[in-house]
């Protein structure tokens, strides 16, 4: 009939449509072809199924469309939009994310490697927000703040999912210069909490340990008690002196390029034994005017305070590398 | 002649002169028959963008929509014809023309399930074209079912004045489906009615190759004649040129 828009009997559109239709059909990419024609074949031999069912719960597909709960899922990138297959939205976003993860390890400790860190959480941010939640947020004052309140959450998930991780791992900047280690001043260092045992703890090794004070100033330059990077000089047992810039332990004058003095110690003249589960640590330390009971109550630590042992030079990244036993 | 001679108050008669010596209409239909044309010459590409361009002239031409969906399907990209069917479908709602190209899509890429509920459901629909019944055919010889020759003739059965074209599409599905002999009488009655047609030479010639006989030198070469450089039929030709008369006796005794 006239002015009938659609068939009666099989509903077809009869009317030009007032919006324009797109007539042109989607097409394959290129490097798509051998993929599929590789999948099609291993579906003629039946080596995989045809259809692929989705194994995804059906209550976890309701939680990726509840706004708040998709942020939830969104604590891994990606996932809400993958229960949802919506995917293809976000994957290029989850490859960045997942660079610049990449990124903040590899130039961990210094100021890359904070910057890197920064930018993987707006960008992980940004995927959670890209779910149900997002959607219902027009406001960009509201989407600003979202961005900002999921941003701030997620790093304190990704502070305890380090120290969850990396638990055996600690890390610390070094105060000396060691030319046998290739260590200067400013270094980052990896050390293992696993190796902070009698056996790991060799003269010379680098290890991370709690500092004293001396009155109520702390020597490791903060205001609080702090983990430096020292070296071990005397092991438990042992006789140590410090003559004419110089550590001799045991009648035995220690290598300078191995186990030099540092500045602070170097005009000291000191001789001390070493009591049992004691270690004596060489760091450079700040101040002046110190006595032989500070020296001895600031370097000679118990191995309970010994955290870990440095085993990488891991900042900066010209210098990265494995640090060698001295003995 | 005088002053009135050359006003214009026949205008009909005088346009449709016009067109008789100049260019013909650019409209939907014009285009669709250059797609056909390009579909017979094998030049999917060409074809799709022409049904493209009818639907430009025409969004509701039906044809043209299906006539992208089997190009589409003719370059392997089925999940792509798979989402234009689904557009299409939603200007035509479950239209059986579109249902059996998304059978035939699942077909080909292997995905016998899909492609039988498919073909399932547009043989239940009123008013079943006869690309339904070849959809049905392809599904069928597939798997091996002898049924399939069956739907062949029940399509040519109610194609009408495009029986043609149909037989074409029938001998090819023959042909993949294994069963040359009985796509040789289809491709033809093709060649007789496309003797200009690149596809229905080369499907034949591929047909008698397959089957041993001579014939497919001359098919493949007239293939070529008609569309030079075509990759496929050379191919078809250097395999058919390379066979000894054994391999050749062999494939003639033992050949479907």
């Amino acid at each position: 009939m006239p002015g009938q828009g659609v068939c009666l009997q099989c509903g077809s559109v009869l009317a030009a449509e007032s919006a324009p239709v797109n007539v042109h059909p989607p097409r394959m990419a290129g490097w798509k072809k051998p993929a599929r024609l590789f999948f099609r074949r291993l579906r003629s031999y039946r080596l995989i199924p045809a259809v692929s069912r989705s194994r995804v719960p059906s209550w976890m597909k309701v939680v990726s469309e509840e706004s708040f709960l998709a942020v939830f899922l969104s604590i891994l990138p990606g996932l809400a939009h993958l229960i949802q297959r919506r995917f293809a939205q976000v994957r290029l976003y989850v490859v960045l994310w997942l660079v610049l993860l990449f990124g903040t390890l590899f130039f961990y400790g210094g100021f890359l490697g904070q910057l890197l860190f920064g930018l993987a959480i707006a960008v992980h941010a940004y995927i959670a927000l890209q779910t149900a939640f997002g959607k219902e947020l027009t406001d960009f004052r509201y989407r600003v703040l979202s961005l900002l309140l999921i941003g701030l959450g997620l790093l304190i998930i990704y502070w305890n999912a380090a120290g969850l991780i990396f638990r055996d791992i600690a890390g610390g900047y070094t105060s000396v210069h060691i030319p046998y280690h290739r260590i200067e001043a400013g270094d980052y260092v990896l050390a293992r909490r696993s190796l902070a045992n009698a056996e790991n703890l060799t003269r010379g090794s680098l290890v991370l340990a709690g500092v004293g004070s001396i009155g109520d100033r702390w020597l490791g330059g903060s205001s609080r008690r702090s983990y430096v990077v020292a070296q071990i000089i005397a092991r438990p047992g042992e006789t140590l002196e410090i003559k004419e810039g110089r550590f001799i332990v045991d009648d035995r004058v220690l290598d300078p390029n191995k186990c030099p003095v540092p500045g602070w110690l170097k005009t000291r003249e000191l001789s001390v034994i070493i009591s049992e589960n004691h270690y004596f640590l060489s760091a450079q330390f700040q101040g002046q005017g110190y006595n032989d009971t500070h020296i001895v109550s600031v370097c000679v630590v118990p191995v309970g305070q010994i955290e870990a042992k440095a085993f990488i030079r891991w900042s900066p990244l010209i210098r990265r590398g494995f640090i060698r036993e001295i003995e | 002649m005088n002053r009135f001679s050359s006003l214009e108050f026949d205008d009909a008669d005088r346009s449709e002169k016009r067109q008789s010596h100049g260019e013909p209409v650019r409209d939907a239909t014009y285009f669709y028959k250059q797609a056909q044309k390009a579909w017979l010459g094998a030049d999917y590409e060409l074809a799709l963008r022409n049904y493209s361009r009818a639907l430009e002239r025409n969004t509701s031409f039906f044809q043209a929509w299906s006539g992208q969906i089997m190009m589409l399907i003719e370059m392997r990209e089925y999940p792509e014809a798979m989402v234009w069917a689904d557009k299409a479908l939603e200007m035509f709602p479950e239209h059986p023309e579109l249902l059996a190209e998304k059978a035939i899509a699942c077909c080909r890429d292997e995905k016998f399930d899909k492609a039988m509920a498919y073909s399932d459901n547009s043989i239940s629909k009123d008013n079943v074209t006869p690309r339904v019944w070849l959809a049905r055919a392809e599904i069928l010889s597939k798997r091996k079912s002898r049924l399939a020759e069956d739907c062949v003739c029940k399509a040519l059965n109610i194609a009408g004045n495009t029986q043609n074209v149909f037989c074409l599409e029938a001998g090819r599905i023959l042909s993949r489906g294994g069963k040359y002999s009985a796509a040789l009488e289809y491709l033809g009655r093709a060649v007789r009615d496309f003797p200009k047609s690149a596809l229905a030479w080369y499907e034949l010639g591929r047909c008698q190759s397959k089957l041993g006989f001579q014939e497919a030198k001359v098919s493949l070469q007239e293939a070529l004649h008609l569309r030079p450089v075509w990759s496929p039929a050379l191919q078809e030709l250097g395999k058919v040129r390379g066979r000894s008369p054994l391999t050749r006796i062999f494939w003639r005794m033992f050949g479907r």
